[in-house]
């Protein structure tokens, strides 16, 4: 039986910190010294998340580790949701040990506002999901490259800012709940007047399913990703039958690639919370466990709980 | 089922048998129709009779209820089992019901005893065409050939299985068109088919606490036919789970990998308590 020490009862604060770097030698100034200290206290357990040529330069420096330990950012950060949870269930994994990460999130050039803005959230919500789990993660953006909107974004979502050798704290600094209020109020929500209209009067969603389920084969999502929507559609409806005030409808539409789904009524969703489905439940009897899996299912869910009705907005790509 | 009807039931244990069994010989004597179970036991211990409020010597009496004996039925003066007796003995009881004054009959026998000795499996396969005979050609004849499963395997099962044009069950304890819940015996639990969703949660729900109730230990959920569980429906089974008595688990069998990938995507490790089982196409343990 492992003794029951100090450690282990008392709340481990999390080390997040933003590391601001401009061209590879700078990068490796930091970030060498970093994993070595990882490496040498065996209270922690090394991850090193970062981009290709980076990814490489750091193996070298570190011959003798084991491969696991080097992680392809652009595999590892595929959807906000998905890799938060993702995330989770590694530090779980290393529990009673550190996780100590260098974690570089990945930034598309042809990304859309919206994503781009989805992705600060999750380095936002890093700090609220992995508060007391005692990790440390310096997360590296390359300032020689990314646009300053994004450099902008890594001062509002980490603490501690490192750049040019020194460490401060970052006054720009918003926490996960406001910076999230933030993020959703850059929405933007108009219907198209073209999209398809169900409404919604019984509790039997039989029809509704294939209703969805046809009109995304006919988009030509892939099988799995039409029945994820169709679950995550089912889910957030049964929810406004059940919670909301009628009438209670689904609005379907197109956008390229894309295929969206609305679900609105008419209640006013009071004490709906910008961190509500990002933060992974323990388990399925939590509450949010629905919110989250919907927002697991989809490639984007947008939620406007206004004076006027709620509104949950799903996004499924081809 | 219907008059001509010839049917196999497959039983798992006693509880399955008498659901399929009792009712069988119950609508018989509720209304002008006449019952022939060929058993060694008394009739007050039988599938229907058990505890019940019929006269059984009156129904006796008035052949309504012939519970004949092996020895009376099939056998021969020393013991050894006779096709044609039995074959003799259901034509014989058919063809009086109609004088006797009733409008249909209700035959029926557990013939595991012949599978397990030995040739039985033979023996049994050759005398089908005859009860088959006995049976079939009448539009007021029914039969019930009961197997326990257990011990006669599932091998020499499936080949009874062919020669039987109906394979007895449990009815559905639900049934709306869309989803369809039924009690399964061999493993325990439930199985369900179709689809589930928030205005079917209360049905699932009502019907997994009295399978709970009535058995201690794990339940299987059988959802080879399950093509939709909502996200609500994964928080109910995990609920219920929760209330299993001390290690007991629910058991998903043969979850199909487009339904699977739901949960894949939560974890399993949210759904405490609740574990997958046999594999899609699998048998269950």
């Amino acid at each position: 039986m492992t003794p029951f020490t100090r450690e282990a009862v008392e709340p481990r604060p999390l080390e997040h910190r933003a590391f601001l770097f401009g061209g590879m030698d700078d990068f490796l100034g930091t970030a060498v010294p970093f994993v070595r200290e990882g490496l040498e206290d065996d209270d922690r357990s090394v991850v090193v998340v970062v981009k290709g040529t980076r990814l490489e330069a750091l193996r070298d420096h570190f011959p003798g580790c084991v491969d696991d330990m080097f992680i392809d950012a652009d595999a590892f950060y595929d959807h906000p949701v998905r890799t938060l949870r993702s995330y989770l269930e590694l530090v779980k994994a290393k529990d009673p040990r550190r996780v100590h990460a260098l974690a570089e999130p990945v930034w598309q050039a042809g990304w859309s506002e919206r994503e781009t803005l989805e992705w600060a959230r999750y380095e936002s919500l890093i700090n609220e999901v992995f508060q007391d789990t005692g990790a440390s993660a310096l997360c590296p953006y390359d300032t020689s490259t990314l646009p300053p909107r994004i450099l902008e974004h890594a001062r509002r979502t980490h603490p501690r800012l490192v750049q040019d050798g020194g460490e401060s704290e970052s006054r720009r600094f918003a926490p996960p709940r406001e910076f999230s209020a933030g993020v959703d109020r850059t929405r933007v929500f108009p219907t198209p007047q073209d999209s398809e209209y169900l409404p919604l009067t019984s509790h039997d969603l039989h029809e509704l399913r294939q209703w969805v389920g046809d009109r995304a084969d006919r988009h030509g999502l892939p099988g799995q990703d039409a029945q994820n929507l169709v679950t995550a559609v089912n889910e957030v409806a049964a929810n406004a039958l059940r919670h909301g005030i009628p009438p209670v409808g689904v609005r379907l539409w197109t956008d390229g690639p894309d295929l969206f789904c609305e679900v609105g009524d008419h209640g006013y969703w009071s004490d709906f919370s910008p961190l509500a489905g990002f933060v992974p439940p323990k388990t399925a009897l939590e509450s949010g466990f629905g919110l989250w899996t919907v927002r697991l299912l989809v490639d984007l869910v947008e939620v406007r709980a206004g004076w006027d009705g709620t509104f949950v907005r799903m996004r499924a790509g081809r | 089922m219907r008059p001509g009807d010839h049917g196999l039931l497959g039983y798992a244990d006693t509880e399955e048998r008498d659901r399929v069994v009792g009712p069988f010989v119950q609508a018989a004597l509720a209304t002008e129709e006449k019952v022939v179970y060929i058993t060694d036991d008394p009739a007050e211990r039988l599938p229907g009779l058990e505890r019940c409020s019929l006269d059984l010597a009156k129904l006796k009496s008035s052949r309504q209820l012939r519970v004949l004996s092996r020895r009376e039925a099939c056998l021969s003066r020393t013991g050894v089992f006779e096709p044609a007796k039995l074959a003799d003995t259901l034509f014989r009881e058919r063809e009086s019901a109609f004088g006797e004054g009733y409008r249909a009959v209700r035959m029926t026998m557990d013939s595991t005893w012949l599978l397990t000795e030995p040739g039985g499996p033979d023996i049994v396969l050759s005398c089908e065409d005859r009860v088959d005979q006995a049976i079939s050609p009448s539009t007021m004849a029914m039969g019930i050939c009961q197997i326990d499963v257990h011990r006669c395997g599932t091998h020499q099962f499936n080949a009874l299985r062919k020669s039987h044009e109906v394979v007895m069950r449990v009815d559905a304890e639900f049934d709306d068109g869309i989803l369809t819940i039924r009690r399964i015996y061999g493993p325990f639990g439930l199985q369900l088919r179709g689809e589930l969703d928030a205005s079917r949660h209360s049905h699932l729900s009502e019907h997994l606490l009295r399978a709970m109730a009535s058995r201690e230990g794990d339940i299987h959920l059988n959802v080879a036919g399950l093509d939709f569980i909502d996200i609500g429906g994964l928080n109910l089974l995990a609920q219920h789970a929760a209330e299993l008595p001390r290690g007991g688990s629910l058991i998903l069998d043969h979850l199909r990998p487009d339904v699977e990938n739901v949960i894949t995507m939560v974890g399993w490790n949210r759904l405490p308590r609740l574990r997958p089982g046999a594999p899609m196409g699998g048998a269950a343990s």
